[in-house]
């Protein structure tokens, strides 16, 4: 046969493979759950819809989510952008250090950080007894619940959007821009408002996009210190465990649409990024602070906040060596034992879930690995016309609150379907690491288009000038190039899977149970050092994946 | 080594073509240049060689033999790029030996040959070094280096003097020349520099728009330029528009151009340097009085605007000396340009 018409037959095979499998496991379950809404009984009706828009009980919850989304923009906008300016715009000791600790957040399991800030800053945690004891208080100083703990969560947590994007718009900035301005006759704060701002304004609203997503599509920390303050996502599972899958679904849909718009306007705002100078510039350098005052202050304050930084992590290990007993008469540990870790270790009941995560994380990242790559290759390197298509639906994951991803999955492989090989899938072991492979396609697809845009095209056409076959080409030049992207991707999606809550919560099994579902088992259980125990190793694996990750970054720059 | 023929080559992007009708004909161990502005379709042509795309129409070939649809890594066509493109996580030996080692020759010839050239473009020593320790003028010697060692039939070398600074371009210039007249390799060139197509090609072709405007060695181009783009894109240019009247020809402002005949020319092109500038009048034909207008010192020669019959010239003369004469911006001078130096173009 023809070596161009095997290659054509290779490519549209492979591409047709790829638009099937992201048509089934993304869009079809999207849009079957919209289905399971407008068909409460088979017959269309917007019953729901109406509700959720009029009767109070449902559309209290929509209303809170939104409203926590705003906040949510309007908290973290502030601490991540104030850190940004700070960091970027000030030269002081421990800057790049603290730099570095920013993005701890990224890598922490939601559910460790809830559980850590209820152990520190809860009704009886340590931080808010010890405040309440020093202070000779008869009351705890505060309550770590409803809409002001979620928001204290979520301005840890969520803070790093606006952080790494404002940051690196920063770092984009052309000094001699700025000292144009000035030659101009600006003064500081006009070149602030009148060069820097504008030069930020996409970021800023790409990060406030993607902060609204997250936040009105939170579910961990409503759901764990929420209270009476109901949001969307947790009223979906609600309807969820209590078989209204219809009143779910229409929850999801319109939780879904309001994501999609702001998914959009993140897309649109993303793409600008930064107004690139058409001449090499100068990189925007931070000011020396002379005055000792302000370095004493800014070096007082970057402690405390890298303090706040580790103090959950801190903590979690901490509990996670006190016997789950003393709980019940002391506020502050005063036993250590390593009984927690013992008994993990040595009942395989309780080793499952640890193993259970690792597989189900692994298989989530390799597969998502086998739909990525040829996905970014398409849409970094394609000219096809698909490529706009595939680039859809692989990104609207991101676009989906991963309540909803769960929920998708359920509406579409609760029947026989093509997708699911014409059996039910629900209840199987298979339905929550496709759940994490959905959620964490949009970050692997990202990850390796990095990978694809930094592989110039003139390395493959040099080494076919040098006489190497296209498999070759791809083994020896493309590969080392794609590699540190591939193992990045493939990291990140694991450390994302292994401690995921919100999926897990919705989709696991008897057979399949999580970390973070025996975590919150062992909370619940009042077993809280057993569960702080699985915490301290989730922490140690992915403080060591996260390692292995800065590794390979590094290597991929070099 | 082979000789390099392309037969009404064409290539469109969508509706726009980048080349058409391009005829070339480029002999065996030639330094051949393709000159030309941005976007001409230079690049494409030499693409097209190279075999990373291929043509809508026309065929090329390599020392007889068609290689119109032969994949890049059968055309036995070594190229040198822009941005030199050598694989940034190999070190120096381990990118010349790259192509040695797909075309599985022993290991005795590998090192031999790696050694070879690297002592060729003088970086003995360097093997073990990583690209990104190297210069801009090291990492195009090792790309070099690189294509050199499979002793391609054709070297093509897209601009690969434009990322150096002025001083470092002038002597690879050199350089680069010696050692393609030392190798007979039949060389290809890409540049939108004159100056290095003037001094380093045996022939060169100029493009414009995608079409080959002329072929000739650089003397040929530069004296007798086809049209007015090349005259003005080739050197410094005075270009009038004349016209003619029973096989006479006049300048602009009517004057008759004296010791030229014929009809169909539309503009004439006379270079600066060949234009005489005097103090006297020495009644020859073609003589202009005028005045000085603008002058700019450029070095080894100075430049000078001069006004004259309202046309204007530019002259340019050689510093020679301390004893040259002083012209100045204000003062009479006479002009005489003789017609053996006036290029009649027809557009």
């Amino acid at each position: 046969m023809n070596i161009s018409i095997k290659n054509s037959i290779l490519f549209y095979g492979g591409v047709t493979f790829l638009l099937l499998f992201l048509f089934g496991y993304i869009l079809f379950p999207a849009l079957k759950t919209v289905e399971t809404s407008i068909l409460p009984d088979g017959v269309v009706s917007f019953i729901h819809y109406k509700n959720l828009f009029t009767v109070d009980v449902f559309r209290a919850p929509l209303i809170n989510s939104i409203l926590l989304g705003i906040l949510s923009v309007v908290v973290c906008g502030f601490v991540g952008m104030l850190l940004a300016f700070l960091l970027h715009f000030f030269d002081f000791p421990f800057r790049n250090v603290l730099d570095k600790m920013l993005l701890l957040p990224m890598v922490m399991p939601g559910i460790i950080i809830v559980f850590a800030f209820v152990q520190l800053y809860g009704e009886s945690g340590m931080v808010t007894k010890a405040i309440q004891f020093m202070w000779g208080l008869e009351h705890p100083p505060f309550r770590l619940s409803g809409l002001p703990g979620i928001l204290f969560v979520h301005a840890y947590t969520q803070y790093v959007y606006f952080y790494l994007t404002v940051s690196i718009a920063i770092k984009h900035i052309d000094l001699s821009v700025i000292e144009s301005a000035r030659s101009l006759g600006a003064s500081r704060s006009k070149v602030f408002f009148s060069i820097i701002l504008p030069f930020l304004k996409p970021a800023i609203i790409a990060a406030s996009a993607m902060t609204f997503i997250s936040g009105a599509g939170s579910f961990t920390a409503p759901s764990i210190i929420g209270g009476s303050y109901k949001v969307l996502t947790t009223q979906i599972l609600l309807s969820k465990a209590n078989n209204y899958m219809d009143i779910a679904a229409t929850q999801v849909s319109v939780l879904t649409c309001i994501s999609l718009i702001f998914f959009a306007i993140f897309r649109i705002y993303e793409t600008k990024k930064q107004f690139i100078s058409s001449v090499k510039g100068v990189p925007f350098q931070p000011v020396k602070l002379t005055n000792p005052i302000l370095r004493c202050l800014l070096l007082t304050g970057a402690l405390c906040i890298i303090s706040t930084l580790i103090l959950p992590i801190f903590t979690i290990i901490l509990v996670s060596f006190v016997p789950s007993s003393s709980w019940m008469i002391h506020y502050f540990p005063g036993e250590f034992t390593l009984q927690n870790y013992a008994e993990i270790f040595s009942s395989s009941r309780k080793m499952q879930p640890f193993v259970n995560s690792i597989i189900m994380a692994f298989a989530a990242a390799a597969f998502s690995l086998l739909i990525a790559i040829p996905s970014s290759a398409l849409i970094v390197k394609g000219q096809h016309r698909v490529k706009w298509l595939i680039e859809f639906l692989v990104m609207l994951p991101w676009a989906i609150p991963a309540s909803a991803i769960a929920i998708n999955s359920i509406n579409a492989f609760n029947e026989p379907s093509i997708f699911s090989f014409n059996t039910v899938l629900v209840g199987t072991s298979v339905l929550l690491p496709l759940g994490y492979l959905v959620r964490s396609l949009p970050i692997m697809v990202k990850t390796i288009n990095v990978s694809f845009q930094n592989m110039n095209d003139m390395y493959l056409e040099a080494s076919k000038s040098l006489g190497a076959t296209s498999l070759q080409t791809y083994r020896n030049i493309a590969l080392p190039i794609l590699l540190p992207g591939i193992i990045a991707g493939f990291l990140l999606v694991f450390i994302r899977s292994i401690g995921e809550y919100t999926v897990s919560v919705f989709l696991y099994n008897a057979s399949n149970k999580p970390m973070s579902i025996a975590m919150m088992n062992g909370v619940f259980e009042y077993n809280i050092g057993l569960a702080m125990a699985y915490g301290s190793l989730l922490i140690l694996l992915t403080f060591f994946l996260s390692f292995v990750l800065s590794k390979g970054l590094a290597f991929a720059v070099k | 080594m082979g000789a390099v023929v392309l037969k009404n080559v064409e290539k469109r992007y969508g509706k726009q073509p980048a080349c058409t009708a391009i005829d070339l004909d480029i002999k065996e161990g030639e330094f051949f240049t393709f000159l030309g502005p941005s976007g001409c379709g230079k690049t494409t042509i030499l693409r097209l060689i190279a075999g990373f795309i291929a043509p809508d129409k026309g065929s090329i070939s390599l020392g007889g033999r068609d290689i119109t649809s032969l994949p890049p890594e059968k055309r036995d066509v070594g190229m040198v790029f822009q941005n030199y493109a050598l694989f940034p996580f190999m070190t120096v030996r381990e990118n010349i030996e790259y192509g040695l080692k797909i075309q599985k020759r022993s290991v005795h010839e590998i090192k031999n040959k790696t050694e070879h050239y690297l002592c060729m473009v003088g970086l003995e020593g360097y093997d073990n070094r990583q690209i990104a320790e190297l210069s801009g003028g090291e990492q195009q010697r090792v790309a070099f280096a690189r294509s050199l060692a499979l002793e391609p039939q054709v070297l093509l070398l897209d601009e690969p003097l434009s990322n150096l600074d002025a001083r470092l371009r002038d002597s690879m210039r050199a350089e680069l020349t010696a050692l393609q007249k030392q190798l007979g390799i039949t060389t290809i060139f890409v540049t939108h520099d004159q100056t290095e197509a003037l001094t380093m090609s045996d022939r060169l072709a100029v493009f414009n728009t995608g079409r080959c405007i002329q072929i000739g060695t650089p003397e040929q181009i530069y004296q007798q330029p086809a049209d007015t783009f090349i005259a003005q894109f080739i050197g410094e240019t005075n270009l009038f528009s004349i016209h003619s009247e029973n096989e006479r020809y006049f300048w602009e402002n009517g004057r008759e151009i004296t010791g030229l005949t014929g009809k169909g020319w539309q503009y004439i092109s006379i270079r600066p340097e060949k234009i005489v500038l005097s103090h006297t009048n020495t009644d020859w034909p073609n003589e202009f009085a005028g005045v000085i207008l603008g002058k700019r010192y450029n070095g080894f020669s100075t430049e000078f605007l001069v006004q004259a019959d309202n046309l204007d010239f530019k002259v340019v003369r050689l510093n020679a000396g301390k004893h040259d004469e002083i012209f100045d911006i204000g003062q009479q001078v006479f002009l005489h340009c003789s017609t053996s130096d006036m290029q009649l173009l027809p557009h």
